[in-house]
Formats: structure tokens, sequence, C-alpha cells
């Protein structure tokens, strides 16, 4: 999981560059999509006005005390069919696309040869085929470009708008290194090609939806689970992706052996009350959950 | 993903044998026994049969389940293989007829491993793949030393467990998430029906642990599903006071946060105020 950080995109593999050569950069560009956490379910937050006692949770190690759904931070209605101004296809593969009116799309940030917002298809109308085998089809997304971001830092939320956006450039990007499975709109995708734009014959119109109309399919879960290690305790920021917890790049909250309970800490806008640690059990109480009120880029394969 | 190590899987492949169609088990019903070398037991048995749902084949590759010792102290002898390869070798379930596989991973549907094994608690260890996908191919193993999901296996029952819970994403065979449980339910209702004498209802079986170790020696190899002394652990995965009754240590670590609260609340001694 990231924060509205830039990263330069890495090489993720020479074997699938060596197989295009020729036809694609070396260096892809990486597209995160962007999200925001769901409120917290208030069965888990502590009731300030109960009694200490009642409220008071307790963890064992491996337990999750703290997890929140993401989703896509809007989905986007492509109003009007558009198709491409020439042939799509590369001297490998043969491509074609079917940008159709009411094609859904998510809103993510292109970080690399620029940074730019854009809006990426959810389902996957691009179909291609490799020339030396025909029948082993595939399919693909597509992002349309639109404004390139010059820091970091610009404010995502409003670059994103409400209104009608359009756009007449587009490209392809691929979920993996050579596979083509159906995956989820929270996990980062690769443009192999970013220097390989293609125009449609007029403007690609976006209608952002009502919230509730996005694709939640396969939605992953971003959590805190306390664990008990040979050095200690500590809380360490996770996702769930099926039902197994997978580590983000984020430090863990250590609970040091001489720490004084009470105390509070806080993670990405959670508060929890740690109250006590006694022979590898937390008794803590969760204050407040993640925040939802801000945007985050996405990397969650689930 | 912690580590990929590339490796080749086609002596994985050429130790396996093809799953049998004529493979014996009634939930409902007494053992059957097995006479032929075919797998046949039933709901009284100490076996279970253990189905993993996984995504496209690929060409081939496998999954390793290492089970645990009794107290979880440390991993048992007697690790699984589930193999599989694009042309039905391995312990694949033969797929319904008219949804055959293809050697193209780009297909994106689910496959069925069957295995008898032991009931007991079993670690995920390590998963390997060998693909094609028309115009390029690759092999990788991954040992899942950082935490691998660990699965209770129920004597005389179905088990069937899910690829996406058991390796972590990235893993090319791994089911995809676009897959529902109806849809898993549903296809391998489809596949049984090669295997008439596989009866009763599956169990789903989550995992409900996580196990962390580091990779040990057997000789002069490192092996995924050996331990190095001391260094094995399992977690739970669980959601906090879900449908758990507090037991001593809970009661305990509340307690001593009352004590806690109660002491941060307390006016200053008068000892301590003092010059």
């Amino acid at each position: 999981m990231k924060t509205h950080r830039s990263k330069r995109p890495v090489l993720a593999s020479l074997f699938l560059a060596a197989a295009l050569s020729g036809c694609v950069s070396l260096t892809p560009d990486s597209v995160y999509p962007i999200g925001t956490k769901q409120a917290l379910d208030a069965a888990l937050l502590a009731d300030p006005g109960a009694p200490l006692e009642a409220t008071i949770r307790t963890a064992k190690s491996g337990d999750i005390i703290l997890q929140q759904a993401v989703r896509n931070a809007g989905a986007y209605v492509l109003e009007n069919s558009v198709v491409p101004d020439g042939d799509v296809s590369l001297a490998v593969q043969a491509r074609t696309v079917d940008l159709k009116e009411g094609l859904k799309f998510f809103p993510a940030i292109n970080v690399g040869s620029e940074t730019a917002l854009v809006l990426c298809s959810f389902d996957r109308p691009a179909v291609w085929s490799p020339r030396l085998n025909p029948n082993a089809k595939g399919t693909g997304r597509v992002c349309f470009r639109f404004e390139e971001l010059t820091t970091p830092a610009d404010d995502v939320d409003a670059a994103l708008g409400s209104g009608v956006r359009s756009s007449s450039v587009f490209f392809f990007v691929s979920d993996g290194i050579g596979l083509s499975q159906t995956t989820t709109a929270f996990r980062k995708i690769e443009r192999w090609d970013p220097q390989l734009t293609y125009k449609v014959t007029e403007r690609a119109r976006f209608r952002l939806l009502p919230q509730g109309d996005a694709d939640t399919d396969g939605a992953p879960l971003v959590a805190l689970r306390f664990v008990v290690t040979a050095e200690g305790a500590q809380l360490e920021p996770i996702y769930l992706a099926g039902n197994q917890p997978m580590p983000v790049k984020e430090q863990p909250i250590v609970i040091k052996a001489d720490q004084v309970f009470p105390a509070k800490i806080e993670h990405d806008g959670a508060e929890i009350e740690l109250l006590a640690l006694k022979d590898g059990v937390l008794a803590y109480r969760v204050l407040s959950g993640f925040a939802t009120d801000s945007t985050f880029l996405m990397d969650l394969p689930s | 993903m912690k580590r990929i190590l590339a490796a080749a899987v086609v002596a994985v492949l050429s130790a396996c044998a093809t799953a049998p169609t004529d493979i014996a088990f009634d939930a409902a019903g007494a053992s059957s026994g097995a006479t032929d070398g075919t797998v046949s037991f039933g709901a009284d048995s100490k076996d279970a049969v253990l189905i993993l749902a996984i995504g496209p084949i690929g060409t081939g590759g496998a999954y390793e389940f290492q089970p645990l010792n009794v107290d979880r102290t440390d991993f048992a002898e007697g690790g699984v293989l589930l193999g599989f390869g694009a042309w039905g070798f391995g312990d694949k379930m033969k797929r319904p007829e008219n949804e055959k596989s293809s050697v193209w991973v780009l297909n994106d549907e689910i496959n069925f491993l069957i295995k008898k094994v032991p009931a007991g608690t079993y670690a995920a260890t390590s998963v390997s793949w060998n693909t094609y996908n028309g115009y390029s191919s690759g092999s990788a193993w991954f040992c899942q030393e950082g935490g691998a999901p660990t699965f209770d296996l129920v004597p005389g029952k179905i088990n069937l467990l899910s690829s996406r819970d058991a390796v972590p994403p990235g893993a090319v065979t791994r089911l995809s998430e676009k897959h529902s449980e109806a849809d898993v339910l549903a296809q391998f209702e489809r596949t049984r029906q090669n295997y008439p004498e596989l009866k009763g209802e599956p169990v789903i079986v989550y995992p409900t642990q996580e196990a962390r170790w580091t990779e040990g020696s057997a000789g002069i190899m490192r092996v995924c599903g050996v331990a190095k002394k001391g260094t094995f652990s399992v977690n739970r995965i669980r959601l906090a006071g879900d449908a758990e009754e507090r037991d001593a240590a809970d009661d305990a670590a509340i307690k001593a946060a009352l004590q806690n609260a109660a002491k941060a609340t307390q006016p200053p001694s008068l000892e301590s105020e003092q010059p």
C-alpha cells in the first residue's frame, strides 16, 4: 500500500522484456489504482459511553484487531462509444479494442515516464493474440490519459473532480507478466509500452457514477494484526488476500517490553488504546478506524 | 513475494501418477477399505480427502503441504505433494468432458487436485509452477517460510481448500479472485461426476493459523518443509473477539488493563508531591 508517493518503476522481469524486445520499453510504467477506505464496522469500536470493563477487547498472537474494506476512489462510465483512429496491433501481437458506451472505469495514477491521472477499465475490452500462436487469445484493460500531475503531492481528490471528463488518448495495460487472468481493480498494473499511446476518433466522455456503482468484487481488507514474535509484540499493518494476511510496505508498531499502559497509538487515522499486555495477550480498545476521507495509491493483489 | 526461486518442475511431474477416477470415499458411510491401490476409505477413517482448487494450470507445478506435530511446535514427517501437469499428469482431477483444460495459462478456469492424506494440521509450505502463454514461459518455486497458511483437515471428510487461501498473489496457478466460493463448489460438483465413488458433501476449510519458520536443512540441502531449530511458530488468523469465549488468559489481561487504567487516573500521592 502506498500513500501519494511517486515510485520509480522497477524492471520486474527481463524475461518478458526479452520476449517482446523490439516492440516495448524495457522499463514499464506502473499504474496504481486510487483507493479509499470504507468505514469501520461499528461493532469493532469501543463505545465511549459504556463502562471501561465492557469495552476492553483482548487479542492473542495472530488476531486481527481492526479491519476495513477498501474501494476505488470512484467509478466512471463511458458515455459515448468510441473507436481508435488506426490499427492498435503490435508486430508480435494482433490487438483489437471495443470501447463501448457503458464501459466502466476506475481512477488511477500512471507513474514512470510521466505522472498522470488516468481512468482504467474495470472490464477487459482489449483482445489480443500472439501472431505466432493466434489461438492463445488474451484480453486486457485500457486506460485513458488525463492531466499530468506536476508533483506527487498534487491534490488527487481535486483532480478527480465530479463532472464529465473527456480524453482522446488511451493506452493498453497488463495485469502481470504475460498473464491474462481476471484480476481486481485494486492492484498495480503495468504499462509495458509507455511510449505507445493511441487516439480515438472523437473524445471519450466519462461521467462519475454514484457511490456504490463501482465493481467491488474481490475488494481486499486493510487491517492491523497483533503478533508476538521472539523480539516482542507488535501491531503489523497488513491486508487480507483471500483469507490470508499479506504484508504491506509499512513498519510494524512495536509494543516495547517496558511499555507503560495505558498508551494510545495512531496509525493511518486509526486510534487504539493499549491497556495491558499480559502473557502474550493484548488488552485494548479501538477508538477510531483508518481514515476514510483521503485517497491512497493501491497495490493490493488479492 | 519474499522470495521466488526459479526451479524446474519437470522432476516433480515425472514422479506423479494421474489422479485415478475410481477414487472411493463415502463421507456418510463406513470404511470401504482400499484393496487395489486406489484412494478408498470412509467417514470413520483417520484419513481425509484433500481437494485443492487451483487456477490455470500452465504446463505443470506442485503445491506442498507439511503436517505439524501434535503440539504445533514444529513440522512432522509426511509432507504431501500435489503435482499437476497440463495434459492430465499428476493429481489433477479429470475435468468435465465439455470443460477440457488447455495448456495455455490464459485460461481462467478452476482445476482440482486430489489426494488422500492423514487428517491433521498442515501448512502450505511451498508452491512451484511452470507456465507457457503462447510466446513465453517461466518456472518458479516459492517457500512460504515467512508465513504459511495452515489448515486443519477434518478426518473422514472431503476437505476442499482454495489455493487463494494457501499461497500469495503472484503464484501463477493460484485461483483468481474473480471466482467466488459458489463458483468453486459448482465446478467441483461438475468435476466430481467423473468420480462416482467419491461420495459426501465437501467441507470448505479455511486457514485458521499461519506458520513461520526459518528454512532448515536435510543433509547438505536446504528444505522448505524443515524448520531450523527454535524458529518455528504458529499464529492464529482471525478477527479478535470473533465468536470466542474468554479464557483465563483473557481475564488476566483484562484485570491488568483495569489496574493500569485505575493507576493512570489516580491522583499523585502526597509523598510524590513533597519536595
